[in-house]
This record gives C-alpha cells, structure tokens and sequence, in this order.
C-alpha cells in the first residue's frame, strides 16, 4: 500500500469521503465514459465523481514537475482515494516504479481541479515539440476529457462553446502539422462511442478531410473544428437512457433522438460567437444528399459544404464504434456503405477525400 | 382585410413538386394530426396570405417585402405553411391573414417537400381566438 504524502513528506491520514462504490481504480482514463454516453461506465464516473475525485492516467503526469494540484490515490475500490502528493510537489521516478508494480494506473484529482490539470498537461507536453506525436493526440485527448465532461453536462452552453474555442484551435493546430501523418491519427483513434471520443475523432476526420479537399486557411481551418466539436451539441437534451437503448426505438424515440439538431441550432442560434457555417454543421450533418436525412430533408448542394463533410465522418466514426446495441462494424463494410451509397446518401467528393485520407 | 389582387400581386416562390405524392403531402396535411402533445387541435385548411420575415437572422440575407405564402392547417397555437425558402426553427416572421389580422411567428419546423417547396410549422406570439371556418380568410 502506498502511504500518502504530505509537502514534508510524513505520511496522511486517508481521506474517506461518502460512500463506498465498485468503481475499479486500474480502469485507465481512456475507458472511462463522459457523462450522456455508456450508462454503465457512467455510473462509476458519477460515482466517483460524487466523491469529489475525476480518474487521470498515471502515465499523463510528468517525472520531476511540480504539480499544480493535489494527487490522489485508491487502491482499495472500497475505499475513497487518498491524498498522495500535495500540490507544489512533483512525482519523482521511483513513484512511477511503485505505481507499475503494485498495478496502478489511474490516479485521481479534485473535480475543482480539472482546469489546473488540463493546463499543466497543455504546458507540459502538447508544446513540446519533442514529445511524439502519439503521445501528444493522446495527451491532448486526456487533458481535455475533463473539461469536456463538465461542460457537456452543464446546462449553460457557455462552457461548451469556450471549450469548442479552444478544443478545436488545438486539434486544428495538431491535425495542420505537416510532421503528422493521417494515419497516425486514425491508429490513436479510440473507438468506445462515448460522446467525448466521438466529438475528438469526428473533428479530426472533419479536419484531415478537409485538408485532402484542399481548404487551407487557419483561419477557416479552426472555425471548422470549433464546429466539429460543437456538431452534437443538441444531445445534452436528450436522455442518456434513449441514446443508448439496446433495444430497437419506437418510431417516437426516433424522433426525439432526432431533435438534437434542432435542438442544437436553437441553443446556439442567437450567439456571436458560434458563426452560421459553424451553426450549419450543427443543424445540417444528418442531412443526407439524397433529401431522405433530417431535420429538413435538403439535397445535394442545399446542405452545407461543412456539414457534407460533417455527416460523412460522423457516419464513418459512429459505424466504426461499438455501441452499447452493436459492436463495431468492420470497415470494410462501412467502407460498403459509404461508397455503396456514394453520390445518393453522402457527397461523392467527400467520401473520397476520406479514402484518400484513411488509405495515406 | 387584405384585397385578394393584393395578395396575388405577392412574390410567391412555391413551386408544388411534381412527384404526385409529395405534393398530396404538401398540399393536405403539415404533420401528424394525432400527434397529442399539441396544446391546440389543428385544424386542415386552404387559403394564401402574406408573410414578412421579422427579426431574422442576419447570415440568411433575407429580403425585405411580404410573400405569399400557402396555409395549409392552422390552429390557436400556429399554423402550418407552404413556403418557397427553407425557414429555420427560431427564425421570426409576422402573417398578415387575408382579413387583415396579424399574428407574429416563430418557426418550429421546417420540412422539404421539394426544390422551391417548404413545409414550416410556426407558433404563434398571441393565440388566436376563433377558428370559426372562414374567420380567417
């Protein structure tokens, strides 16, 4: 077991708060669900969320940094974490040695601190230039699931669209680097459907594609991903327990998973700072060429060039996904339905941007 | 009360598609009519009158004038309506009624029928008080 540590290095009393839950402190981060997604991994996030603490990986943390927040520690799933190491402290080699021996790979932070610790991520490792590409996806992918988290299941769109700002800013600037291969991205794509997940890989798509469309300007690069991130805004309204029902939905379930884009346009409809092309990939990605999508049921060229592209990755991400009433579908057969359907469901140009892309 | 060669003199950008069926469904019925989270029964009609865009959007680049547009069903709550542009939910607009009342709207709904053929449902910002058959034309 290890002891928990203050700043003089004694050792802490455990902290226990709340209640007991099952929640498993080796789950990695990566698995750990967003709110409105995989009811059962939902469960333990609230559960644990309930006690104050979010889950960060072991192996997002730097050796030798001061940390600007408090780290925790669980090792018994009965009991709550403990404090660890205090804040203004650093984890030093040999923590990582204990960690990996007794098993840990998931640490714990204050829910109040979910800010410090995406900024401390940020400023640690997504700048460095030195630092794979692999692990900065995945570093930025981590540091921003928190802040996602919170602010999806806030009812205040504020925090959304502040977080789409810069979400999609660093996706931007990380997918534009010319040192970074499409495929490197494909391959560090997580494919769990949880919201967070989805929003990530959708944006990335949307952005390599664009890029093989040959839309170059940053300016309308970022605006791009900033809407990307925002595209399923509208699903905050609609019950977690619908998304994710495994049996077949009733011709009125249907349509009210449907909404959420509409619901998604009106919430941002009225803001200065969500722009109409940004707006249109909200209300437009699942409208399909052929006029048989929703909400409107446009065709072809009435449906916005940004939302075309939209649809065609959110399609591709969501079949190549496990979902809670199917696993994944094998690409070769989403591959069957996007080009099969090229030209009547999905724009042709598009589909094949997203062939080059993911055959690069 | 709004002269029919008024009414008549408005652009209207309908054009009814020429798939038989759509264009049964556009010219019938809006919506489900048994749907019962409706607060007010609709009821199915027929008649045109004008509509100016109010407090729209900006990036929609809306023209300034009144349109004709088609009313196909209305109830105290809203009304629906054919129009030649796509509309989008939010968007504000105020009907003037072939007997001269006005209701401002705000759209709910819109739904594709065909190229220049838009099926809106709108609420209204005031109910109207009586559906008498004719009352409104």
């Amino acid at each position: 077991m290890l002891p928990p540590v203050g700043p003089s290095g004694g050792p802490r009393e455990p902290m226990h708060i709340g209640t007991v839950d099952s929640f498993d402190s080796r789950e990695p981060l990566s698995t750990v669900s967003t709110l409105g997604t995989n009811a059962g991994s939902e469960a333990r996030v609230e559960s644990i969320e309930r006690l104050g603490f979010l889950p960060v990986a072991v192996d997002t943390i730097t050796a030798s940094i001061a940390l600007p927040f408090d780290l925790f520690v669980r090792t018994d799933p009965r009991v709550a974490p403990v404090l660890f190491r205090e804040r203004q402290l650093a984890l030093e080699a040999g923590d990582f040695d204990r960690f990996g021996d007794q098993g840990i790979s998931t640490l714990y932070i204050r829910v109040a601190d979910h800010v410090a610790y995406r900024s401390f991520l940020l400023d640690t490792v997504l700048r460095d230039e030195g630092v794979s590409v692999g692990k900065r996806f995945r570093v930025l992918q981590v540091a921003n699931r928190a802040v996602f988290q919170m602010a999806f299941s806030s009812r205040n769109a504020d925090q959304l669209v502040g977080f789409a700002g810069e979400y999609g800013e660093e996706l931007a600037r990380l997918v534009s680097d010319e040192s970074v291969a499409a495929c490197e991205l494909l391959d560090l794509m997580a494919h769990d459907y949880y919201t967070y997940t989805h929003v990530t890989n959708v944006s990335v798509l949307v952005l390599l594609i664009a890029g093989r469309m040959g839309m170059g300007a940053s300016d309308e690069i970022v605006a791009l991903a900033r809407g990307a991130v925002l595209h399923d805004i509208g699903k905050r309204h609609i019950a977690p327990v619908l998304l994710n029902q495994e049996r077949p939905l009733t011709r009125r379930q249907r349509e009210a998973i449907q909404e959420h884009a509409k619901l998604g346009f009106l919430e941002l409809c009225h803001r200065r700072d969500v722009s109409w092309d940004q707006l249109m990939m909200v209300y437009q990605h699942h409208e399909r060429c052929d006029g048989q999508g929703y909400p409107v049921g446009l065709v072809a060229d009435e449906i916005h060039p940004w939302a075309r592209m939209c649809a065609v990755a959110d399609v591709y991400d969501a079949m190549s996904s496990s979902r809670p009433y199917r696993p994944a579908i094998p690409l070769k057969e989403v591959w069957e339905v996007l080009e099969g359907d090229r030209g009547s469901q999905f724009d042709r140009e598009v589909v094949k941007a997203l062939r080059a892309v993911v055959s690069s | 009360m709004i002269a029919n060669s008024f009414l008549g003199k408005l652009p209207c950008e309908i054009v009814l598609p020429d798939d038989t069926r759509a264009q049964a469904s556009a010219a019938q019925h809006v919506f489900d009519p048994a749907d019962e989270r409706r607060r007010f029964p609709r009821q199915r009609t027929r008649f045109d009158a004008a509509l100016r865009y109010y407090n729209t959007f900006p990036a929609l680049n809306r023209k300034e004038g009144m349109y004709r547009v088609m009313i196909r069903d209305l109830s105290r709550g809203g009304v629906g309506f054919l129009h030649g542009e796509e509309m989008f939910p939010g968007e504000n607009a105020r009907l003037v009624f072939p007997n001269g009342a006005e209701r401002y709207l705000q759209v709910k709904r819109c739904r594709r029928m065909g190229p220049k053929c838009y099926v809106i449902g709108a609420e209204f910002d005031e109910p109207l008080q009586d559906l008498t058959e004719g009352r409104w034309r």
